[in-house]
């Protein structure tokens, strides 16, 4: 009896024995070897985090120009006050680009409210660093005086300019929009006609080049990330 | 005549006039009605309006109207890559599917309003007439609202 007895208690022994070791310290083993894999997982979660935030750049919700051309001039495209429109002068700003027009019911006052609440929510200091011009492709009806009034009335940080023909069609091209005035639709009222053309919002960054070019639908709040990254 | 009977009379002339404003209610409603406010320049406006049609018949829309507006077109902004062209959409080809919503949004379908004789200001509401070839005219409130 005694010889078979002996090997299970023997067996049961240092279990025992290290119930009573593992007492002293207040906490059990496994607590102990749990929190210390919590612990190695938040530090290497958190090494992760800054190690990805480093290497993966903002990913643009505009298009990016991978060249770096000055943006063309806008000759002949003169702002309210007379001036002609003079790119350097928003050199080290960021100058957003829109070409529309004031009779525009949807469009045109969808991508400038839009663009609006963007900066809007940007801080107060790189709100001052972005400017947004207006340029008419509606030649008739928008002087810059018009057209300047039609931009403000989004922001008071928007401009509006204009030209004549022959300078619109000049800036259109050069920056790549299109755009076609159509027939009055009643012959009674020749002032009443719409204008199809490009409603992208370009940026020309601080360095005067056109690097990125948004669509008319962009949300506000990818509008907003862009600029931010572009100003930081 | 007793007062039970009384009783019974009014109580079936309520239930009739409640089935009744159900079956009113059963055709197309406006379900959100919304344009923005408008710059000083432009005269111009684009009316947002969302018609849902409850009934078992499809719907269209004949003509809309509002006083403020000189002329009310409907039309739809299309966005082709970038550019945006706006064609006239025929009012009668605007149907609205038996059990469907005729969603009218910004760079989408919308009422272009001509002619405006001061700019809509936030806050402010028109009223649009709407008439449809099942429903008839229906009469909707527009809030100016930035969105």
């Amino acid at each position: 009896m005694t010889v078979q007895a002996d090997p299970r208690e023997s067996a049961d022994q240092p279990d025992q024995s290290d119930k009573v070791r593992g007492k002293p310290s207040g906490l059990g083993r496994w607590p102990k070897i749990l929190l210390g894999a919590v612990a190695a997982v938040l530090l290497v979660g958190l090494g992760f985090r800054i190690l990805v935030g480093s290497l993966n750049p903002h990913l643009y919700a505009g298009t990016v120009f991978q060249f770096d051309e000055p943006a063309a001039p806008l000759e002949g495209i003169y702002l309210a006050d007379g001036s002609e429109v003079d790119l350097t002068d928003y050199e080290g700003e960021l100058l957003l680009v829109f070409f529309g027009y004031t009779f525009c019911p949807d469009v045109c006052p969808t991508t400038l409210s839009g663009a609006a609440q963007a900066i809007e929510g940007l801080d107060a200091d790189t709100q001052e660093r972005v400017n947004l011009l207006m340029v008419s492709v509606d030649p008739t009806r928008d002087d810059p005086e018009t057209t300047n009034r039609y931009a403000q009335f989004f922001s008071p940080q928007f401009l509006g300019a204009s030209g004549d023909v022959a300078a619109i069609d000049r800036a259109a091209s050069l920056y790549g929009i299109y755009y076609d005035i159509r027939e009055p639709e009643a012959a009674d009222q020749p002032d009443n006609y719409l204008v199809d053309h490009t409603a992208t919002l370009m940026g020309i960054t601080p360095d005067g080049v056109l690097r990125i070019v948004w669509p008319p639908d962009i949300s506000p709040d990818l509008l907003r990330a862009d600029i931010a990254e572009l100003l930081s | 005549m007793g007062l039970v009977w009384r009783i019974v009379l009014v109580t079936g002339a309520a239930v009739l006039a409640l089935v009744a404003c159900s079956g009113s209610a059963d055709g197309v409603v406006a379900t959100d009605a919304w344009a923005r406010p408008t710059p000083p320049v432009g005269n111009t406006a684009a009316l947002y309006v969302s018609l849902k049609n409850s009934s078992r018949i499809d719907d269209q829309i004949i003509s809309a109207s509002a006083e403020v507006c000189q002329e009310l077109e409907l039309h739809q902004t299309v966005l082709t890559g970038d550019v945006s062209s706006m064609p006239a959409v025929e009012a009668d080809a605007m149907s609205i599917a038996a059990g469907g919503t005729l969603l009218m949004e910004p760079n989408g379908l919308h009422l272009m309003c001509l002619g405006l004789p001061a700019p809509l200001v936030e806050g402010e509401e028109l009223t649009l007439t709407l008439t449809l070839a099942q429903a008839g005219d229906i009469e909707v409130i527009v809030k100016v609202q930035q969105r």
